[in-house]
């Protein structure tokens, strides 16, 4: 319903009423002034034959009185005119059967007040029965005035009862008049109302035209603020939603254009799981019209069983959300491709939808492919290489050793170092082909098991126990969990990093603390050394094949951290060092929770 | 455009009047005169309708001027007025009186009296089909009134239908008593023409009874009927003036004719009062 007419409808009740209480009062008024006048003018029409014919009310005879009452009757123009002596009874009467007659009882009690009255009667209160005294008048004769005589008796009442045509024409000429007063001050307010309301609501209609802009794309429009009242402030509120609407809608232009633009594919569902946006790349992926698309329930996109197609949903559903969930696309070619959902949430958080990205896959998977084939030819490479090169090593390692044994007095001092030198070469050469053999043999295919941690520290504290006699080492292992992981590689771990924490030393006796700790990615655990410690711009360089830091004094190929690293990747964990020269160093490394089996 | 015509003609007759009652008498060769108790007024107008009937001038006397000289050949007079039917008139000569309501001669003679009242049978018909109801008729005369009219009339009730009730008065005064013993008795009153009935008062008491008590009030005339009455069947001063014209002329032919002829009435109905008083009259057409 339109504001005008609630107006309307608010207004018209208490105009009507006050309509109603206007007329009605007024209406009283008018009615009893109109009497009160009719009266009057009888009055003043009657006093006047009262003292011309004041004998024939004195004498209070019917013959006497009729002429008078006639004329009177005539000259009020009255139904009935009669005249009544002191104690009531009708002396005479222009109905001159009513001579005597009884007068009902509400009028006796006017007929005989002292100052007179009158009483509406008849059909629908025609007439105005007005009572006039009659006394009787001062006497004109001296003697009688000196006598005392003053006359003022009362002789008796004189009735008329006279129309009130006159007076109900002039109500009625009233009531019209007010009437039309009333429509006309009604009218204007109505029409004050109306305009009123048109200038209390252009705001609104402004703000309403406001809208349909917005409706239509227009985005960014303002309205006047014309004043400084609520719609005023309004209007304000309005322009500044207006700004910040364009803004927004700018933004997911820029969004959808972003979003047509990815690789990947992008599609948004109803709860329901069914499509309400598909961007190109799915468009195209799927070889499908958008018409088509849309409704569609968003596991038909993927291929397998229906249960199978959907669990992503049911992923979804109960960790709230899904990251690379792995299947294959709905298409001939089956392309392999990653899930990540989301829901999409209203400003309250309530779910509204589900954003979906599918990652396509298969160059990924194709070029991994192609890795672990170059991973595995390398592998194999290295493994044949380092197991095939350890042979000559050991036949040149023997013969040196002949030669030296044999013809070490004959060579002289100087061959005898060169042989030294040799040896030591071979030596090394054999290590650093031991430790590729080692590196090769690392395989990312985990054989995973409940291993005790400590117990597997512990056998490698025992496996090294001369190595730490030899340099003075202390070793402390404390509380290490049992973990799920591939025993060997826990071990090589271990292995590596006590191994360096007892080799890169300061002169002082090498003291090495082995512990773990839960955090939020898995166990971390932390080998601490009492060492020279590493500067920190060797991180970089620290955890890859051959990163060496030191010369030719210090042992090693610079294999141990890369296997480290190498292990560690292949359980999704990170390894790192916290250290300062001169102040020791701490090797971290995190073992995420691995899957049961 | 009939008024005007009506006024024309009343005021050329009226200046020839005038000239001729301005004129002395010739005496000598008229055998009838008429002698006017005033020489205006209902009189006069009458006069003028006789002269008309009668189809020659006839010399008026106008007594209010003096005492007429009439002339010796005198066979017959129209009296206008109950003072013009009183003068002595020689013995054989027929006096014919008119408007003269309240007299009623106490001496034998020539004398053919013209009826103001209407012929009693025609007048009750006129009343009856105004008041098809019309069961008891008061009338109201002077306790004096000759009976002969009051006679006729109530063979003409009997014939009609009508009771009619006289109710005899000395003077107006005696009204209210008359009509307060009536009250619910009569169906209709009826006033004669009489001069000392008939007052502005009583006319007003007689309308006033009449109208409280839902029953017409017959006047007398035509012109009372203005005064307050439902209606009037009576003679007109012209009819009457016609009416004496022709008892005129019978006399002067020797022919033989009643002591009271009447003359031709009309209806005269006031509806406004009739209506004030929420009276049904039968009749339509006519009235005020």
């Amino acid at each position: 319903m339109k504001v005008r007419a609630k107006l309307l409808l608010f207004l018209l009740p208490p105009l009507l009423v006050s309509a109603f209480l206007v007329k009605y009062l007024s209406g009283r008024a008018v009615r009893g002034a109109l009497r009160e006048q009719a009266a009057a003018s009888a009055r003043a029409g009657v006093s006047g034959a009262i003292e011309k014919d004041s004998a024939a009310f004195a004498s209070g005879g019917e013959p006497e009185l009729l002429p008078v009452l006639y004329s009177l009757k005539d000259a009020l123009t009255a139904s009935e005119v009669f005249f009544a002596g002191p104690d009531g009874a009708v002396l005479a009467h222009t109905d001159v059967t009513r001579k005597g007659g009884a007068l009902a009882e509400e009028w006796r009690e006017k007929l005989l007040s002292p100052e007179g009255g009158y009483e509406a009667f008849g059909e629908g209160a025609g007439y105005l029965m007005v009572f006039i005294p009659v006394l009787s008048p001062a006497p004109k004769d001296p003697e009688e005035l000196a006598l005392g005589s003053s006359g003022g008796e009362r002789l008796g009442t004189l009735a008329a009862a006279v129309p009130l045509d006159a007076a109900y024409a002039a109500e009625r000429a009233i009531s019209r008049r007010i009437t039309i007063i009333l429509l006309a001050v009604y009218a204007a307010i109505l029409l004050a109302a109306f305009f009123a309301t048109g200038l209390a609501l252009r705001p609104v209609r402004l703000l309403t035209e406001g809208t349909q802009r917005i409706r239509l794309g227009d985005y960014g429009g303002v309205i006047p603020v014309a004043s400084q009242d609520e719609f005023g402030e309004l209007a304000r509120s309005f322009n500044e939603m207006s700004r910040t609407l364009s803004g927004t809608i700018v933004s997911k232009n820029y969004l959808d254009a972003v979003i047509d633009n990815i690789v990947d594919i992008l599609v948004v569902t109803g709860l329901d799981g069914r499509i309400t946006r598909a961007n190109k790349a799915a468009l195209a992926a799927f070889d499908r019209p958008a018409g088509e698309l849309l409704g569609e329930p968003a596991q038909g996109l993927f291929s397998g069983e229906e249960g199978q197609a959907a669990a992503w949903l049911h992923l979804l559903a109960s960790e709230g959300q899904v990251r690379d969930y792995e299947t294959r696309l709905n298409i001939p070619s089956r392309a392999p491709a990653l899930i990540s959902a989301s829901y999409i949430r209203d400003t309250d958080g309530t779910p509204s939808g589900i954003a979906v990205v599918i990652r396509d896959i298969t160059l990924r998977k194709k070029y991994e492919a192609e890795l672990s084939r170059s991973n595995e030819d390398l592998q194999r490479f290295a493994f044949v290489a380092s197991h095939d090169l350890q042979e000559p090593l050991r036949t040149v390692t023997n013969y040196i050793q002949l030669l030296e044994n044999k013809y070490r007095s004959a060579l002289g001092p100087d061959a005898a170092r060169n042989v030294d030198f040799i040896t030591a070469a071979v030596k090394r050469m054999r290590a650093l082909v031991r430790d590729l053999l080692e590196y090769s043999k690392l395989n990312a295919e985990l054989k995973l098991e409940q291993v005790d941690t400590g117990e597997a520290a512990r056998s490698v504290v025992e496996l090294m126990r001369d190595t730490f006699a030899a340099a003075g080492a202390e070793v402390a292992l404390e509380q290490l969990p049992v973990i799920r992981a591939d025993r060997g590689h826990i071990e090589r771990l271990l292995q590596n990093l006590l191994s360096n924490a007892v080799k890169f030393v300061d002169g002082r006796p090498p003291r090495v603390t082995v512990g773990a700790r839960r955090t939020q990615e898995g166990w971390v655990f932390s080998v601490a050394d009492n060492g020279e410690g590493i500067d920190e711009k060797y991180s970089g360089q620290l955890f890859k094949l051959f990163g060496r830091l030191h010369g030719a004094a210090v042992p090693g190929a610079g294999i141990g951290l890369a296997s480290c690293k190498r292990i560690i990747d292949a359980y999704g964990g990170r390894i790192w060092f916290d250290s300062e020269p001169g102040k020791g160093a701490t090797f971290f490394f995190s073992i995420p929770q691995q899957p049961a089996a | 455009m009939k008024a005007g015509k009506s006024f024309t003609k009343a005021l050329s007759c009226g200046l020839l009047a005038a000239a001729a009652l301005a004129c002395p008498a010739p005496a000598a060769a008229q055998r009838e005169a008429a002698v006017l108790a005033k020489g205006s007024g209902p009189y006069f107008e009458s006069y003028l309708a006789f002269q008309k009937a009668l189809g020659r001038p006839v010399t008026p006397f106008d007594l209010s001027r003096g005492k007429p000289r009439l002339p010796g050949d005198l066979r017959a007079v129209a009296a206008f007025g109950s003072r013009a039917a009183d003068l002595k008139y020689p013995e054989d000569v027929t006096v014919v009186y008119a408007l003269a309501p309240g007299f009623f001669p106490d001496k034998p003679g020539r004398l053919i009296r013209v009826s103001s009242l209407p012929e009693p049978g025609k007048a009750l018909a006129a009343y009856k089909q105004l008041q098809p109801g019309l069961k008891r008729l008061t009338v109201f005369r002077l306790r004096n009134l000759s009976k002969i009219y009051p006679e006729k009339l109530a063979a003409a009730g009997k014939a009609a239908g009508v009771e009619v009730s006289e109710v005899a008065l000395s003077s107006s005064t005696e009204f209210p008593e008359a009509l307060r013993a009536l009250s619910g008795k009569t169906d209709a009153l009826w006033l004669f023409p009489d001069p000392n009935l008939i007052s502005k008062t009583s006319l007003d008491v007689l309308a006033e009874f009449a109208c409280a008590n839902k029953i017409p009030f017959y006047a007398p005339s035509a012109g009372l009927v203005a005064l307050g009455a439902t209606a009037a069947y009576a003679p007109g001063f012209a009819e009457t003036g016609a009416a004496a014209a022709r008892a005129l002329q019978a006399a002067l032919d020797g022919r033989e004719q009643p002591s009271m002829v009447f003359a031709e009435a009309s209806l005269t109905v006031n509806r406004k009062a009739a209506a004030a008083c929420g009276l049904s009259l039968g009749m339509t057409g006519g009235g005020q």
